[in-house]
């Protein structure tokens, strides 16, 4: 059952099958959790919505048409969209209830707990527009083609291509000295 | 004084040529660097024509080949950028969720779910007065609908009752998820 593809292993847990359930899991939870944390920097959240997306998932298996889509790219569509709409209703609520806006500056303990250059790695990645953001998460931390991102996010592949242009150019810029000292790093071992 | 001249225009040639084949290389290195920051340092990654654009012999030139290290380290830099691991927990309230063999053949079967019909009220009233009396119910139900009807033929209520009738799968489906999608009417 190891190498099955996701398309059997789905079949199989529409017919209640543990143990492809198990695999389909393993397989994806991770990249799952992943995604959602860094799109929404809350561990609590990211766990909620890696269960609502895998809630998702056992609704759809017995729908599920094999070859019509790849899963992994419908999984982060999924993930991608549920927190997308936590962000919209932090936002609205933020707005409703007069807060002010949200602080940029990393949180300490996280920082403290992190490291301080991995902190600073978040903030820069935090403060990207929403969809440049979105885009490097797809593309670098979760390995996904322009084509499978572009199609995750509902835009044009060239529309993908510039915002991951723009979002590593400005990233560069923020990290400059991080990225020097990385650099350095590397020559002096 | 021509030969002069002649030597003058072979320098500015040659140096006209030297700043083409600069002006040339960094146009290719500002497009290597768009080619970084589109599709990342892995060359696998890049498309077939930007493969073409940039065969692997050119990248071995020390210009494009600095350009590539530094992107890695980019890359490596992003990684510090670490996410949580997903707990045991979580995972056991998602395989929690799923499917499991029992409610996926309710689900593909549901006729046969509906077999398994919760037993009414009236029901499970009539067994608690009566629990050693099951092979009393048929007597008692021709009892009750003998009591219905002469209840019904009193008060004048003559409706047809076929139209109140209603589709037995349906009303089955009903009374199989009546318990756990409708409580709050209860």
């Amino acid at each position: 059952m190891q190498d099955w593809d996701d398309d059997k292993l789905l079949a199989s847990i529409a017919g209640g099958d543990e143990a492809a359930t198990q695999l389909l899991v393993d397989r994806h939870l991770s990249r799952a959790l992943a995604l959602s944390y860094r799109m929404l920097r809350d561990h609590g959240e990211a766990e909620e919505v890696s269960q609502d997306a895998f809630l998702r998932v056992w609704k759809m298996a017995p729908k599920w048409e094999p070859g019509r889509a790849k899963f992994t790219t419908w999984l982060h569509r999924v993930v991608t969209n549920l927190c997308i709409d936590r962000l919209r209703k932090r936002r609205t609520v933020q707005l409703d209830e007069d807060f002010d806006m949200p602080d940029d500056s990393p949180d300490p303990e996280a920082t403290l707990v992190q490291g301080e250059l991995s902190g600073r790695v978040k903030e820069a990645v935090d403060k990207l527009p929403d969809r440049q953001k979105t885009a490097i998460l797809l593309s670098h931390y979760q390995g996904m083609s322009n084509t499978e991102t572009a199609e995750i996010m509902d835009v044009s592949i060239e529309a993908v291509e510039s915002l991951l242009a723009r979002g590593r150019r400005a990233l560069k810029k923020t990290l400059k000295p991080e990225w020097d000292d990385i650099q350095g790093a590397a020559f002096t071992t | 004084m021509g030969s002069v001249m002649d030597g003058q225009d072979d320098t500015s040639t040659g140096s006209n040529a030297e700043n083409q084949l600069e002006r040339i290389q960094a146009d290719r290195l500002e497009r290597l660097d768009d080619v970084l920051n589109i599709y990342g340092a892995q060359y696998a990654d890049w498309p077939e024509a930007v493969r073409l654009e940039f065969p692997r012999d050119d990248l071995a030139q020390p210009a494009f080949a600095q350009r590539i290290e530094e992107e890695r380290a980019f890359a490596q830099l992003l990684n510090m950028d670490t996410a949580p691991s997903p707990t045991a927990s979580l995972r056991a309230s998602i395989l929690a969720s799923a499917p499991s063999a029992t409610n996926a053949k309710a689900t593909q079967q549901p006729l046969k779910r509906a077999a398994v019909v919760p037993k009414s009220r009236v029901r499970v009233w009539v067994e608690t007065l009566w629990s050693d009396g099951a092979n009393l119910i048929p007597a008692g139900a021709l009892a009750a609908s003998i009591m219905g009807g002469v209840i019904l033929g009193s008060t004048g209520v003559t409706g047809n009752l076929a139209t109140t009738t209603t589709d037995p799968t349906e009303e089955l489906m009903t009374l199989a998820f009546a318990d756990t999608q409708y409580s709050g009417d209860w």
